[in-house]
């Protein structure tokens, strides 16, 4: 048995862990209670009645304002009045406490690591937070991880101390450094008897002989414990090892007849086996499905033609498709894309669910933006949905300008009462006032929203850029009708008994570009007194002041895209996927997203390239842009030629129900509806079929043909009782980066990602380093999160969403207090105990040579730093040489492929640099058993 | 109108560096320098989205500069958490034919031929165990969680193993 190691003081125990594993203490679980409702008081978003005050002042100082007199903490025995009157600056509390405490600054790193990992949800969720830019709650309420260790900090000292007075020592660390050194066996039996591990028969006697203090005994005791316990160990893993060994075949006399040196070898290979078995299990489910994938694809190409020799870049396509469609690579798109594909002449490509087109949305009826592109993009552009009866000249090509629609919504809204709110949200000009609406008015906000919502009406989307004269025209009339609204709410004085001259007058001086006294106030006589009160009630409440016009400005600008962006973006998304020529009469653009009831994790169902929401916006936005006239004479001008009679149609792909529904109808040419209505029909025929495989992976039963299917998966979507209602992207196993020829017609479970891409299109490589560098990594963060959630759903996952409490808006927690639970739940990796989800890392399978690979990730290093250090497992099928190769600790290994012999180490070369290899080595040490 | 709590003070945060360390007399180096160590510290912790958007994201992300196998054997060291899936459950995926037997054998080949350098076996030690077959059993065919979670030392193991090997 080993010593309790004074070198781990700090590093992987806390001074209070120390406490609760020799004293049998529950310091932590205090802490962990304590600090988590700090916590949900403070980052409440509106789930709660009741508000914690001065949130404004940050998470530290707020939550020590009410610490210093709260009575809950001193019925702990917590008095945090002494910390907390001496700063109220969060780094100087640290400071305080870890000076207080002793411990040595050269292990405030690791102490400060060991506190954020025992709530480690919570922590995330304020360090995501921290850095997010615009996040309202966080501009509004800010907090970070020092505001976070802080409290745990100031918390943990009172603790501690109370401690060290009930047990009569110091529980500082250089008491504790001393007492692991000068009494290590009473540490070693403490440390038994208060974890559990004490063998029975013994619990009495240490315990009798830990209270009388005496060290000579205690010693005594603890050597005889120690062998004792080596002893009964030992014969323990014997006993296993003589039963491993016969069931490999060798008998307990042939084992004993052995000599000590071959025991001894098998030994130290069992016990050093162990700690790699994991990983070995996880390498042959990967190898498994590796080799069989790639038995499935050379068995398709042995039967359709090498894309090498058949239609290459300009030629025509695939024949008989006069529909394309361009699906998300998620993998549930897989099934419906060969569904599709099966019941009627279709094309289909996949590429990332945001279709190349990273933007802020500002839907209509709400004032602030959601990013809808994979969350490791930024995006500049902003694009606005409005009313479609303000867009006269119906279809995408041409359109108003977002002034003259603007304007007409402004002036159609006047007779509401909150017309203010809706107005400016309409264009996005108050942007955070939808938050303001909440915080201010929740009651009447939510009506109006509610009015909003139920009666949504068709709508469009805006995606060109603004003028400057029109952006000041635009501000100008808003501001006009905020001066209206303001006389109105402050004078009772209505429109009619003011003159425009009035209002402009009065927005002028506002706006500090005329001065008083005005027409408004000589002709209702009003004294100076009550005019400077108005105005400032303009400039402050109503934000008729130079600065709001200038932000305001400012976010006009980024409104929409400029032509030549719309072209850039179109082109990009067209080359990528390797869609430059032969395009169809119709192209679908296919977003995707779920529909659940009572499911906070919905937006997990979502697109994960459109930052966990749905993907129509983009789809809607890309058609539009594609559509254009202007956009397409810019792609011809770079040898796209997209035909004036292909017409580019977005649809929604529903994953829970396979309902696949086209949006923006309304715009196309009337002599296309024919055409509309047999796809309506084949994506539906192909929904029924997805309907029927997802049924026998759910373990529907009584499902005996399509239709039922569909109406039971329809029937899952609606239930506000479903747990599970599709299994979402579990599962998930491949990323196969080629053209559609290598897997067409394929049944690949829906388990891979599956990206278009033709090499022979990217002479540069940079097509290929954008995939690598964006859908790749969305893709490995869907993987990993899946992975981590099915090996442990209590720690990585988020446990059975049965227990699940959606607190302060944000996030989930099981029960009434714990950490924010962060992962995925139970019910979408597991089957029952067992895992549904077989955790992988993401196999990606990029079909081009290999050196253009090699030089793709050269150019990208976070994608070479996840490919060496093996988190995801990268094999390239070469055309041009006929070689699968597949980089493995740290080489590459090659095999022809299509294959036709065993696999063989045709060449070895590192990705860049090698990695250095882990060497298995490990000398197996002896170490307790807690 | 305004509602209790957010509203009710208008003091704001301090921005500057210079608010930070000044007004509490802590100087503003050191200040700064045990906010750097929290955010140093913090590296490690995954990034956790608000729900509405949930973004999925390696929960390992913060290790992703190791290589993965010793990644796994730090973050479950350091959340006690588990990096792979039961024994019991990568056997029933084997008995649904997710896991080719041969690739286990393979795989246990290769351990063998990474560990062995180190372990040759000596002349003394007379014939030896197939390790292969004993690795390959280990992991197909005992139900157990492993071969025990302690490991007393090689020494001790071994007098209890030989004078109880032919023992019923």
């Amino acid at each position: 048995m080993k010593m309790l190691d004074t070198a781990l003081i700090g590093v992987r125990w806390t001074l209070y862990d120390l406490v609760d594993r020799l004293y049998g203490s529950r310091i932590n679980a205090t802490l962990n209670e304590l600090q988590i409702k700090g916590c949900m008081d403070f980052l409440d978003e509106g789930q709660s009645v009741w508000r914690m005050p001065g949130r404004r002042q940050g998470l530290f100082r707020a939550w020590g304002h009410i610490a210093k007199r709260n009575r809950r903490l001193r019925l702990h025995g917590l008095d945090v009045g002494g910390i907390l009157a001496q700063t109220d600056q969060p780094e100087a509390a640290i400071d305080l406490v870890m000076t207080r405490l002793q411990i040595p600054e050269r292990l405030w790193m690791d102490y400060f690591a060991l506190e954020l990992s025992k709530l480690h949800g919570w922590a995330g969720f304020v360090r995501w937070r921290a850095q997010a830019k615009g996040y309202y709650w966080q501009d509004r309420n800010p907090a970070d991880l020092v505001d976070f260790i802080a409290i745990r900090l100031v918390l943990s000292l009172p603790l501690i101390e109370e401690a060290g007075k009930q047990h009569q020592h110091d529980f500082r660390y250089p008491a504790w450094v001393r007492c692991l050194e000068e009494r290590p066996h009473e540490c070693l039996l403490r440390h038994e008897l208060h974890s559990g591990a004490i063998l029975p028969d013994y619990a009495h006697r240490v315990e009798v002989v830990l209270d009388s203090g005496d060290a000579t005994r205690i010693k005594a005791l603890c050597l005889e414990y120690e062998h004792e316990k080596t002893a009964r160990e030992a014969a323990t893993r014997a006993q296993r090892l003589q039963e491993l060994c016969e069931r490999a075949g060798i008998p307990r006399a042939e084992l004993a007849g052995k000599r000590s040196g071959a025991l001894r070898r098998m030994i130290e290979a069992v016990y050093t086996f162990r700690s790699h078995e994991g990983f070995v299990w996880t390498q042959a489910l990967e190898r498994t499905y590796i080799r069989a994938l790639l038995g499935k694809l050379a068995a398709h190409r042995a039967i359709t033609p090498d894309p090498a020799s058949g239609p290459g870049p300009g030629e025509p396509r695939e024949k008989g498709s006069d529909v394309q469609a361009l699906f998300c690579i998620d993998v549930r798109s897989e099934r419906l894309r060969r569904q599709l594909e099966r019941v009627g002449h279709y094309e289909t490509f996949g590429v990332a669910g945001f279709f190349g087109v990273p933007v802020n949305f500002i839907e209509l009826g709400k004032g602030h933006e959601t990013a809808l592109c994979p969350a490791i993009v930024t995006p500049n552009n902003v694009a606005l949905e409005m009313p479609h009866r303000h867009a006269h000249g119906g279809h995408g090509h041409g359109g108003h300008s977002l002034f003259h629609l603007a304007t007409e919504v402004v002036h159609d809204l006047k007779g509401t009462v909150l017309a203010p709110y809706i107005t400016v949200e309409a264009v996005g000009l108050l942007f955070g006032f939808d938050m303001a609406g909440k915080t201010l008015a929740p009651a009447a906000y939510n009506r109006w929203r509610k009015t909003l919502d139920n009666g949504k009406q068709p709508t469009r989307l805006m995606i060109d850029k603004i003028s400057r004269d029109d952006a000041l025209d635009l501000i100008a009339t808003l501001q006009d009708e905020m001066v209206v609204r303001a006389v109105d709410r402050h004078f009772g004085i209505k429109r009619e008994a003011i003159t425009t001259g009035m209002i402009h007058e009065l927005r002028e001086i506002a706006l500090g570009r005329a001065s008083a006294p005005s027409d408004f106030a000589r002709r209702f006589d009003l004294d100076a007194a009550a005019e400077t009160l108005f105005l400032t009630s303009l400039r402050l409440e109503y934000g008729l002041n130079p600065d709001q016009a200038k932000i305001q400005l400012e976010h006009l600008a980024r409104i929409g895209f400029r032509i030549e962006r719309q072209a850039l973006l179109v082109g990009n998304l067209l080359k990528t996927i390797g869609l430059v020529e032969g395009f169809a009469k119709i192209v679908l653009v296919v977003g995707h997203g779920s529909s659940s009831q009572n499911n906070p994790y919905e937006s997990a169902l979502d697109c994960g390239a459109c930052g966990g929401d749905r993907g129509l916006v983009n789809a809607r936005i890309f058609a539009a842009m594609a559509n254009r006239r202007e956009v397409r004479e810019r792609l011809a001008e770079r040898g796209i030629r997209i035909p004036d009679e292909t017409w580019f149609i977005p649809a929604l792909h529903d994953t829970t129900t396979d309902e696949t529904t086209l949006d923006d109808i309304e715009q196309l040419p009337p002599g296309r509806l024919t055409q509309v209505a047999r796809i309506q029909a084949d994506l539906a025929a192909a929904g029924r079929l997805c309907a029927r495989e997802r049924c026998s992976e759910l373990g529907e039963t009584d499902v005996d043909s399509s239709e039922s299917a569909a109406d039971r998966v329809k029937r899952n979507a609606m239930d506000w009782t479903q747990v599970r209602p599709e299994w979402g992207l579990s599962k998930n196993a491949s990323f196969i980066v080629a053209g559609r020829s290598l897997t067409r017609t394929l049944d690949l479970e829906g388990r891979a990602f599956l990206h278009s891409y033709d090499h022979r299109l990217d002479p540069s490589g940079e097509l290929l380093v954008g995939i690598l560098s964006g859908p790749l990594i969305v893709a490995q963060w869907i993987n990993m999160e899946h992975y981590f959630s099915a090996v442990d759903n209590e720690v990585f996952g988020s446990g059975s969403k049965i227990y699940h409490n959606v607190v302060g808006r944000f996030g989930v927690m099981t029960g009434n207090v714990g950490d924010l639970r962060t992962g995925l739940p139970a019910q979408t990796v597991l089957k029952g105990e067992r895992p549904y989800h077989q955790p992988m890392r993401l196999v990606t399978l990029i079909e081009a040579p290999l050196t253009c690979v090699q030089d793709a990730l050269a150019k990208v290093f976070k994608v070479r730093e996840l490919v060496q250090n093996g988190w995801v497992r990268l094999l390239v099928l070469d055309p041009v040489t006929g070689c699968a190769s597949l980089f493995e600790q740290g080489r590459w290994t090659a095999q022809p492929w299509p294959p036709g012999t065993e696999w063989r180490i045709k060449a070895s070369q590192p990705v860049t640099a090698p990695p250095p290899r882990r060497p298995r080595k490990r000398v197996a040490t002896p170490e307790t058993s807690a | 109108m305004r509602t209790n709590g957010d509203a009710d003070t208008t003091a704001t945060r301090p921005s500057t560096p210079e608010a930070t360390g000044h007004a509490t007399g802590t100087p503003l180096g050191r200040a700064l320098k045990i906010r750097s160590m929290v955010t140093v510290a913090g590296e490690f912790l995954p990034f956790m989205w608000p729900m509405r958007n949930f973004i999925h994201h390696n929960p390992l992300n913060g290790f992703e500069h190791l290589q993965f196998e010793e990644a796994v054997a730090q973050a479950t060291r350091l959340f006690h958490a588990r990096g792979y899936l039961r024994r019991t459950d990568y056997q029933a995926l084997m008995q649904e034919g997710r896991i080719d037997p041969d690739v286990i054998e393979d795989l246990v080949s290769e351990f063998l031929r990474d560990w062995a350098p180190d372990h040759d076996a000596c002349e003394d030690d007379g014939e030896q165990l197939d390790l292969k077959r004993i690795l390959t059993t280990l992991m197909t065919r005992m139900d157990q969680p492993s071969v025990g979670n302690a490991y007393p030392s090689t020494d001790a193991i071994l007098a209890r193993l030989r004078p109880s090997a032919d023992q019923p």
